[in-house]
């Protein structure tokens, strides 16, 4: 389109974009990894010294940044133990010839378009301890006395949130995997039912291993998503009680725009920034390389 | 066979009332008054219907203008978001040579960058251009990071489509803007509406850079707001469930009626972010 007419006219069309995209996007990110080395505070006019790696060195000596960083493999654990089975699960369901699937299908998925500030506040009040359906629920189980103030113990509370992020994000896993699994040629199984192969041998030693791609990209999305974690967090516990539900981005924000420590804030910023794009990097070429 | 139907109904049936139990709950203790959602058992109806928490809400506590901010930042940002990534997107997927590979695997980075590394910086930004409660800053912000998605959703869409077209108009004299916006988008509707879709979601239930961005009450979006007031009025439970309502109902019926749209576009989203 543009080959016969100066080439200058066709980047007059991205220009806007890029200007934007530079600006808001490229240069914070770039000053995040600058300013990680200086001393400085949010006031624009205050003058920056440089101390070269010194917050990098705090903040490894930090043990609340390694607390974070535990928190957020709990929900990279969670993501493997929990959400990937329930995903699973449900898209079996949604791939399957149950009558109702496509009400099960619209039910499954409904969390992941609510805004997580909301969802965030209704697993709270759910988990209440004074009026919350939590403890009613297992009250009329006769389970009363598990009852619990679930975010308010420091031991079970980041348990608690990475389990309402697994109710978040079954619909959209289940999704993924049902496209992996709509994508196994049906002969197969044809044929393994004429060889007397049961559902669940069936699923053990066709479904399974034909989808390996896809578990790949769960994966992925697992790790990534949960070094990202944020609104959950910050809505249902703040981080506390005690800083004890911190994860990387909470903490960061925290750190800021809290308690005024921007030398933290900053290098976990740059922590957050090069640990997440070599994930993404490593991870998208380790999937590339198989398919 | 007949054991495994039932297990399998059993599950999704028990996953359907977990994901949508706490709906039901918010929804019924929205009119409940304070005594009954401390007092009355937490899966029964109210005794009486508290349909004012609603008017309350809307009115009082300005959930209504937060509503109005939130449609309107989100709405604002996605015809951004639309028009800037087609026309980079057609620039890119038309062009050849060097420039534009570099050019695209520019915008490509801004997929991959965890959002939080840049709040520090970027409110260091906003400050120093006095930024803040202004729609266009934060349009700017939100559009900012929805476009390097999208231009690779348009992009790939573009690539795909008949390149004779293209021969055909310009022999016929059609400059690249009226090409773009005659042909070009209309056929690209498909990718479009997804873009769109998901990145108004995206905007509407974002939090952060409006807890950054936003402090004034009048610019707060509808997230903001709810949290804000469950800050203030934590002993009034009622309006509190009547504010969450307020905020999912929109999101629900954006979901409802776009059903296939959505699930697409997320999980593409997902899938590719």
């Amino acid at each position: 389109m543009f080959a016969h007419r100066a080439k200058w006219i066709g980047l007059g069309f991205i220009l806007p974009a890029f200007v934007l995209y530079t600006l808001f996007m490229i240069y914070p990110f770039i000053f995040a990894v600058y300013m990680s080395f200086f001393n400085w505070n949010l006031i624009a006019e205050s003058t920056m010294n440089f101390v070269g790696l010194h917050h990098y060195k705090l903040m490894f000596e930090d043990p609340l940044f390694w607390r974070s960083l535990r928190n957020a493999s709990w929900f990279i654990v969670g993501s493997f133990l929990v959400l990937m089975p329930i995903s699973f699960a449900l898209s079996l369901v949604v791939t399957s010839d149950l009558k109702f699937k496509r009400f099960f299908k619209t039910a499954f998925f409904m969390p992941v378009v609510l805004p997580l500030t909301a969802v965030g506040l209704m697993w709270t009040y759910i988990l209440n301890p004074n009026f919350g359906a939590f403890n009613a629920l297992l009250d009329t189980l006769g389970l009363g006395g598990l009852a619990h103030d679930w975010l308010g113990d420091p031991h079970v509370s980041v348990y608690i949130t990475v389990l309402v992020n697994a109710w978040v994000y079954a619909g959209l896993n289940m999704v993924i995997f049902a496209a992996g699994l709509v994508s196994i040629p049906k002969d197969i199984y044809q044929a393994a039912e004429i060889d007397g192969a049961n559902r669940a041998n069936q699923i053990l030693k066709i479904t399974i291993p034909m989808m390996k791609e896809t578990f790949k990209i769960f994966a992925i999305l697992a790790i990534t998503g949960s070094l990202r974690v944020f609104d959950i967090v910050y809505v249902m516990t703040g981080g506390g009680p005690n800083q004890m539900t911190e994860v990387p981005a909470t903490l960061l924000f925290n750190a800021t725009f809290k308690y005024n420590n921007f030398g933290l804030g900053n290098s976990i910023g740059t922590f957050i920034l090069v640990v997440g794009l070599a994930f993404s990097l490593i991870l998208n070429r380790f999937v590339k390389h198989d398919t | 066979m007949k054991t495994k139907k039932i297990a399998a109904y059993g599950f999704a049936v028990i996953w359907s009332a977990i994901t949508l139990f706490p709906l039901y709950f918010t929804l019924i203790s929205s009119v409940k008054s304070n005594t009954e959602i401390f007092g009355l058992s937490a899966f029964k109806l109210p005794t009486r219907y508290h349909f004012e928490h609603f008017v309350r809400v809307f009115v009082e506590a300005g959930l209504g203008r937060a509503l109005f901010n939130s449609f309107f930042i989100a709405s604002i940002s996605t015809l951004l978001v639309v028009l800037l990534a087609s026309m980079a997107s057609f620039y890119l997927a038309k062009s050849t040579g060097r420039l534009p590979g570099m050019l695209y695997a520019y915008i490509s980075i801004g997929i991959m960058v965890p959002i939080h590394s840049t709040l520090v910086p970027l409110v260091k930004l906003v400050s120093s251009i006095d930024g803040y409660n202004s729609y266009f800053t934060i349009i700017a912000v939100y559009a900012t990071f929805q476009i390097p998605f999208a231009v690779f959703l348009i992009t790939g869409y573009i690539r795909s489509l008949n390149k004779e077209i293209d021969e055909s108009a310009m022999i016929d004299g059609c400059g690249p803007v009226r090409y773009l916006f005659t042909f070009v988008i209309p056929i690209s509707m498909p990718i479009i509406s997804t873009t769109a879709i998901l990145t108004f979601l995206f905007i509407y239930n974002e939090l952060i850079f409006a807890v950054l961005f936003l402090t004034k009450k009048e610019m707060y979006t509808i997230s903001l707001s709810m949290l804000s007031f469950v800050g203030e009025r934590s002993v009034e439970m009622g309006p509190i469930f009547a504010a969450i309502v307020i905020a999912i109902l929109p999101m629900i019926a954006v979901y409802l009626t776009m059903q296939e749209k959505v699930i697409g576009g997320l999980s593409s989203g997902a899938v590719k972010g």
